[in-house]
């Protein structure tokens, strides 16, 4: 592992548990903080504690096209841009959230079929329960490739999708 | 003594908890010497074991845990352990791995069935094991090999199986309650140590001399002042909150140079005294540790894990739903890593978890 910091930026827990799941398989592992950089704004004291070298990653979803969202998106990551500790921050846009993401990256054409939930809406919880999420996800045939990889069509389309600059090669 | 293994559950924070101070293959150059028994070189033991945390992550409770259980074992009091069962309408376990000298290796495991309205009346499940210890054996044979002592004459408690537990020794130092074993042992603390340490943590501090008039008791000469400590309390308290704490670090480091106690807990010792002072005091604790003791330290501070301490000497203690141990070294295989740099990238899942605070400025704003 090179000196650098990754700081990913997800907007629930589910996203949090995913990462914590796939950091050291799939991709580069890094600390995670519970913030939706599409409502808020990001915090000018945060930036004064990203440490050098630090890439920060912000995943979100694109099922609300809303301008605003977007403006205060392209806002934060001006933001962060500037701080001289910050290497790079790569934006990762879920088309359209994460549920969408894992459907188009494994054989699965409805979420609950993941983790054999009851319903779609138990998914997340019980996605934040289990504790083999990796084991599931490649009984499904997941392609990291696949994952965090497509530009979203709608005013998102303005970001691309740089999911690759974060993805370990030596595993498939 | 040194602790190999130990489980507890329902009792403190503790459930269904374990902490293992085996380490599985022998380090070439390591810088901490003779992890291992003497002469008997497949014993391995973690002999430093650095616990780090967040707040409230267990790292205070552990020691108070080991704590009451050697002194259960000692006293065959289980006063405090009755105390510390969690959850009164369940039983409480613990079960502890140890050593006193290189030939026996001891299990105790000890269920509690706590009577809340009248502790007296709880019931106590115990049992000791004991396995010798073989030339070639390691700490995983000698559990296989384990046998249970069994209490011969009937007239004798359960609690006597104990007896044949001897010569526990052992130092607890925690920050809430200071060193009380400074008022005990009073020929332990060395001057020349308690006056190097605490000429490094206050340089207005020009001397520090023994009293000759009242026993256990130092007069430290500073510019601003001369300050007197009775017992290892201080009279006038002029010093710094890092400078008291040398006292009992003085303390720590003399009972190790003098081998006295065998298991050393210093916890958070160090929360009020510079990074380069605690890593080298640290050094010096470990470089003095005997062949047959071990050091717990615990501490917040991440410059630690840039010392040169072999991956293993690391423990986090992180609490999600229970407190649990996470090792560095089932993530960390290779020497050229960096254990800081993946403490940072959260690889061990133990970085604190900062997002409810993202929200406060805006609370101040209000």
């Amino acid at each position: 592992m090179s000196n650098r910091n990754y700081n990913y930026f997800v907007e629930g827990e589910t996203e949090a548990c995913l990462i914590r799941a796939i950091r050291q398989k799939y991709i580069q592992s890094g600390r995670i903080t519970k913030i939706n950089l599409l409502e808020k704004d990001i915090p000018s004291g945060f930036i004064k504690t990203i440490k050098p070298f630090t890439i920060l990653i912000i995943v979100f979803d694109t099922d609300v096209d809303d301008m605003k969202l977007v403006e205060r998106l392209k806002n934060n990551t001006g933001k962060l841009k500037k701080s001289s500790h910050v290497k790079d921050v790569i934006l990762i846009p879920q088309v359209n959230n994460l549920e969408d993401e894992i459907k188009y990256a494994t054989d699965i054409s409805e979420i609950k079929d993941l983790l054999q939930s009851k319903s779609n809406k138990d998914f997340k919880r019980d996605f934040c329960k289990c504790n083999n999420v990796t084991d599931c996800l490649v009984k499904h045939s997941f392609n990291i490739e696949k994952f965090w990889s497509r530009k979203a069509r709608n005013k998102y389309s303005i970001f691309e999708n740089d999911g690759k600059k974060i993805k370990l090669k030596r595993r498939r | 003594m040194i602790v190999m293994n130990l489980e507890l559950d329902n009792l403190l924070g503790f459930d269904d908890f374990k902490i293992n101070f085996s380490y599985p293959r022998k380090i070439v150059n390591s810088t901490i010497k003779g992890e291992f028994l003497p002469n008997k070189t497949n014993f391995r033991f973690k002999k430093v074991n650095i616990l780090l945390g967040v707040n409230a992550s267990g790292k205070t409770t552990l020691g108070k845990a080991m704590m009451h259980i050697f002194n259960f074992i000692t006293h065959k009091s289980p006063v405090r352990l009755l105390e510390s069962v969690k959850d009164k309408r369940r039983k409480a376990f613990f079960s502890i791995d140890f050593l006193i000298d290189e030939n026996i290796m001891y299990r105790i495991n000890c269920e509690i069935n706590l009577d809340e309205k009248d502790h007296s009346k709880s019931i106590l499940m115990l049992e000791v094991y004991t396995a010798p210890i073989g030339k070639r054996d390691s700490y995983e044979i000698c559990v296989r090999k384990l046998e249970q002592v069994k209490v011969k004459d009937d007239n004798k408690s359960s609690l006597d199986v104990l007896d044949s537990v001897k010569n526990l020794g052992w130092h607890f130092t925690f920050p809430d309650i200071g060193n009380t074993d400074i008022r005990i042992d009073k020929d332990v603390l060395s001057l020349d140590i308690l006056k190097r340490v605490l000429k490094t943590l206050d340089t207005s501090i020009t001397d520090v001399q023994k009293s000759d008039e009242v026993e256990n008791s130092y007069v430290i000469r500073s510019r601003n002042g001369d300050i007197f400590i009775q017992n290892g309390k201080i009279i006038e308290d002029i010093l710094s909150s890092g400078t008291k704490m040398g006292i009992d670090i003085s303390y720590v480091i003399s009972s190790i140079c003098k081998g006295m106690h065998g298991f050393y807990y210093v916890d958070e010792k160090f929360t009020f005294i510079q990074t380069d002072i605690e890593q080298f005091l640290l050094g010096i604790m470990i470089d003095k540790l005997g062949p047959l003791e071990q050091l717990f330290f615990t501490s917040h501070n991440l410059d630690l894990l840039d010392m040169d301490l072999p991956v293993h000497s690391f423990t986090f203690l992180k609490k999600d739903e229970n407190i649990e141990a996470v090792y560095p070294s089932d993530f960390i295989k290779k020497n050229d890593i960096s254990i800081r740099n993946a403490f940072v990238n959260d690889v061990f899942g133990t970085t604190p978890d900062l997002s409810q605070l993202w929200d406060l400025g805006e609370f101040c704003d209000e």
